[in-house]
C-alpha cells in the first residue's frame, strides 16, 4: 500500500475501470502502479483501488484509481462509484469480439451513472497478440470517434502504451476541469498549462 | 508444538501433535470415527483442537459428513439430476458430459483460465500429471458447469470458482467432487446465487452490526464505508483472500464441523477484530492526513478492509496457522455470545436463506428463487411508480392551467377526496409510495388553487 504521507502531491483525481470480465483491467492497473504482469492474473471481485502519483505539467497529481469486477452480476455495486470518478477507462480486449461489441453498453452505463463532464478514454488492450487479434486497430478507432473519446491501444504484458492511457486521460480531466476539482488543502494556485493534445486523437500499438 | 495459551496462560488445547507418531494417531482415530460413522463426536474433535482434520485422506471423507451429504444426496439426486447411485463413478460424469453448455459458461471459462495461481501447497497424494496447471483447469472448469446444470435457477458468481478449486484439489475423483459441492453449493452458498447479489448484500449487513456489539472503536471507524469489503472473502468462503491451502482447509473444517454457515459471518468479523491493530496502521498510512484521526475517508476504509486479509495473514505457515487458530476461537466466542438473530439486520434476510434455514430442498431453492424474483419486481414497480407519478405531475399540472374553470373545481373536489381518503386510510405516512401521492397531489391541488384564484 502506497503511503501518501505528508501531501506528497499538488492534485488528486479519481479514475475508473470499467469492461468485460478478463479484458486486463486489473493487469492493466497492476503495470501501471507496479510495473508488473501476470498473465493469470486473479479474478477482480467486487471493487478495488490503487493509488499512483503522477508528474503532469510540473502538477503532482495523485490518481486514486478503481479496478472494478467485470463480471455483471456485480453491476449494482460498482456504478455507485461511477458518480465519484473523473475520469473513466472503458477497457475491451482486441481478442475478444464480445468485449469489443459490449463498449457502447459500457460507454451507455457510463454515461448513466457518472458525472457529466467526467472524461471517457477507450482503451484496446493486449494488442501485442497480432495472432489471436480479432478487432482492428481501425476498428476500436471507428468507435471510438463515433462516441467523440480518446483511443487508445495497449498492452499490458509488454507494457505498451500503459502509461499513455493514465497521463492522457488525467491531461484531459486538467484541461477540462482546470482548477475546479478537488485539491489538497493550502495548495496555491498552481497554474496548470493547458496542453496541446487533442481529445480526439488516437494512438496505434504495435 | 503449536499452544494457544487463554487468558490464564493455559494451553487451550490438549492434544499434542508435534510428532510425526502423534499425528498419526490422531489421524486414524478420526477415520475410525468415519468408520464408526460417529460424525457428532469427530464434529467435537474438530472443534477442540487446534489442528481440525489434520489431512486430506480425512477431509475427502468428513467434508461430505460433516456438511450432511449422506442422508441428502439420494433425495437429490431424485429431485434434479439423473444420477443413479448404481451408475459407475466414472459413467455418471460421462453422462453429464452432454450438459457443458451452460449460460454463464463463458464468464466460467474465463475465471477458470486465471485459477491455481495463488495456491501454495497442492495435497501430497497428487502425482506430476494431476498437478499439471490444464489438467487441473479442466476438471474444475467440467464441475463447476456440471453442478450449475445439475441445481435449477442458481446463477454463477465470481468467487465461485475459488470455491470449486479447493474441492477439486482436496476430491481427486471427479464424482465426489461433484457430489461434494453440489451439496455445499445448496447448503452454504445458494444465497449467493440468485438473480442479483441482493441476498448477499444483505448478508453483509450482519458484519457491522456484530462488530458494533463488540468492538464499538472500531465499528465506528468501519461504518463510513459499506461491507462491500467482505464480498470477496464471504461469498468465495475465504478461498479469494487467502492463499495457504492448509489455513483454507484448517477454516472450512471448522465451518464443516460447526455445521453452520452463519459462523462464515463470525470467522470474518473475527478477523477485523483479530486485525485491528493493523488495519488501524494501514488506515493511517494511506490517509492524507498527517494527523492521526478517528474518522476516515470511506474509500480508503473500503480498500484497506478489501485487502487486510490478503495483506496480514501470515505468509508463513506455522504463524498463519496461529493466527487462523486465534480467529477460529474468536469465532465460535462470538457465535456464542451473540447469536445472528439477535441482530436488527438478521430481520432483512429472507427465511429460504441458508443463514436461516437448513433445508437444502431444491423446492427451498425454488421458492427463495421465486420470492427473489417477487422482491425484485416489486422493487422495480415501485421505481416505475415513483418515476410515473413524477412525470405525470408535470404533465397535469401543465394541462390544469389550461382547463376551463368549471373543470379545475370539480377536479379540486375530487383530488381533495381522494387526499382525504388516503390520509385516513394509511395515516399519510406508510409507504414510500403513498408519500410521494400525497406530495404529487398536494402539487396539484395547489396548482389548482392557483388557477382558480
Amino acid at each position: 500500500m502506497s503511503a501518501n504521507k505528508g501531501k506528497a502531491f499538488d492534485k488528486s483525481m479519481k479514475l475508473l475501470m470499467v469492461g468485460d470480465s478478463g479484458v486486463g483491467k486489473s493487469c492493466l492497473l497492476l503495470r501501471f502502479v507496479e510495473d508488473k504482469f501476470n498473465p493469470s492474473f486473479i479474478t477482480t471481485i467486487g471493487i478495488d483501488f490503487k493509488i499512483k502519483t503522477i508528474d503532469l505539467n510540473n502538477t503532482k497529481i495523485k490518481l486514486q484509481i478503481w479496478d472494478t469486477a467485470g463480471q455483471e452480476r456485480f453491476r449494482t455495486i460498482t456504478t455507485a462509484y461511477y458518480r465519484g470518478a473523473m475520469g473513466i477507462i472503458i477497457v475491451y480486449d482486441v481478442c475478444d469480439q464480445n468485449s469489443f461489441d459490449r463498449v457502447e453498453t459500457w460507454y451507455k452505463t457510463v454515461q448513466q451513472h457518472a458525472k457529466e463532464d467526467a472524461q471517457v478514454i477507450i482503451v484496446g488492450n493486449k494488442c501485442d497478440e497480432e495472432d489471436s487479434r480479432v478487432v482492428s486497430t481501425q476498428q476500436g478507432e471507428q468507435l471510438a470517434k463515433s462516441l467523440g473519446v480518446p483511443f487508445i491501444e495497449a498492452s499490458a504484458k509488454t507494457g505498451i502504451n500503459v502509461s499513455d492511457v493514465f497521463y492522457k486521460l488525467s491531461e484531459l480531466i486538467l484541461e477540462k476541469s482546470g482548477d475546479d476539482f478537488q485539491q489538497p488543502q493550502s495548495e496555491g494556485n498552481i497554474d496548470v498549462s493547458k496542453g496541446n493534445s487533442s481529445t480526439q486523437s488516437s494512438s496505434n500499438c504495435c | 508444538m503449536v499452544v494457544l495459551l487463554d487468558d490464564n496462560g493455559e494451553s487451550i488445547f490438549d492434544i499434542d501433535l508435534t510428532s510425526d507418531h502423534e499425528r498419526e494417531k490422531h489421524i486414524n482415530q478420526m477415520l475410525e470415527m468415519l468408520d464408526a460413522n460417529d460424525i457428532d463426536r469427530l464434529r467435537e474433535t474438530v472443534l477442540c483442537t487446534s489442528d481440525g482434520l489434520l489431512d486430506n485422506s480425512v477431509r475427502k471423507r468428513a467434508w461430505p459428513l460433516l456438511i450432511g451429504q449422506d442422508t441428502l444426496l439420494d433425495m437429490h439426486m431424485k429431485e434434479s439430476v439423473n444420477i443413479k447411485e448404481q451408475d459407475s463413478k466414472e459413467s455418471s460424469i460421462t453422462r453429464l458430459k452432454h450438459q457443458i453448455e451452460h449460460k454463464d459458461a463463458e464468464q466460467v471459462l474465463k475465471d477458470v483460465e486465471r485459477s491455481f495461481i495463488y495456491l501454495n501447497s497442492i495435497p501430497d497424494q497428487q502425482n506430476s500429471v494431476e498437478n499439471n496447471l490444464s489438467f487441473l483447469r479442466k476438471r474444475l472448469n467440467k464441475l463447476i458447469i456440471h453442478v450449475l446444470n445439475a441445481i435449477p435457477g442458481i446463477n454463477y458468481y465470481q468467487g465461485y470458482h475459488d470455491v470449486a478449486s479447493m474441492v477439486v484439489l482436496t476430491f481427486d475423483n471427479d464424482y465426489e467432487a461433484f457430489r461434494f459441492l453440489y451439496n455445499l453449493t445448496l447448503r452454504y452458498l445458494r444465497d449467493h446465487m440468485m438473480t442479483n447479489i441482493s441476498p448477499t448484500m444483505k448478508q453483509l449487513d450482519l458484519i457491522p452490526e456484530l462488530l458494533s456489539y463488540n468492538d464499538y472503536d472500531i465499528y465506528l471507524i468501519l461504518k463510513t464505508s459499506k461491507p462491500v469489503y467482505a464480498l470477496s472473502a464471504v461469498i468465495s468462503l475465504f478461498t479469494h483472500d487467502i492463499t495457504n491451502i492448509n489455513d483454507i482447509s484448517l477454516i472450512w473444517d471448522y465451518i464443516f464441523a460447526c455445521d453452520d454457515p452463519q459462523l462464515v459471518i463470525y470467522i470474518y468479523t473475527a478477523l477485523l477484530i483479530y486485525y485491528k491493530d493493523d488495519i488501524l496502521v494501514d488506515l493511517n498510512e494511506m490517509s492524507d492526513s498527517s494527523i492521526e484521526s478517528s474518522t476516515y475517508d470511506s474509500d480508503i476504509v473500503h480498500v484497506v478492509l478489501n485487502n487486510f486479509i490478503k495483506t496480514h495473514l501470515s505468509e508463513n505457515s506455522i504463524d498463519s496457522k496461529l493466527e487462523v487458530n486465534t480467529v477460529l476461537r474468536l469465532a465460535l466466542d462470538l457465535k456464542k455470545k451473540i447469536p445472528l438473530s439477535k441482530l436488527k439486520s438478521f430481520k432483512n434476510i429472507s427465511s429460504f436463506s441458508f443463514l436461516k434455514s437448513k433445508s437444502t430442498s431444491i423446492t427451498v431453492l425454488i421458492l427463495q428463487i421465486k420470492e427473489q424474483k417477487l422482491q425484485d419486481t416489486k422493487i422495480q414497480k415501485k421505481r416505475y411508480i415513483l418515476k410515473t407519478l413524477n412525470n405525470n405531475s408535470a404533465l397535469i399540472k401543465r394541462e390544469i392551467h389550461r382547463s376551463p374553470m368549471i373543470i379545475k373545481a370539480s377536479l379540486g373536489i375530487c383530488i381533495l377526496g381522494i387526499v382525504m381518503h388516503t390520509t385516513l386510510k394509511n395515516s399519510g405516512v406508510k409507504l414510500g409510495i403513498t408519500n410521494e401521492v400525497t406530495r404529487n397531489i398536494h402539487i396539484i391541488w395547489n396548482c389548482i388553487k392557483d388557477n382558480l384564484r
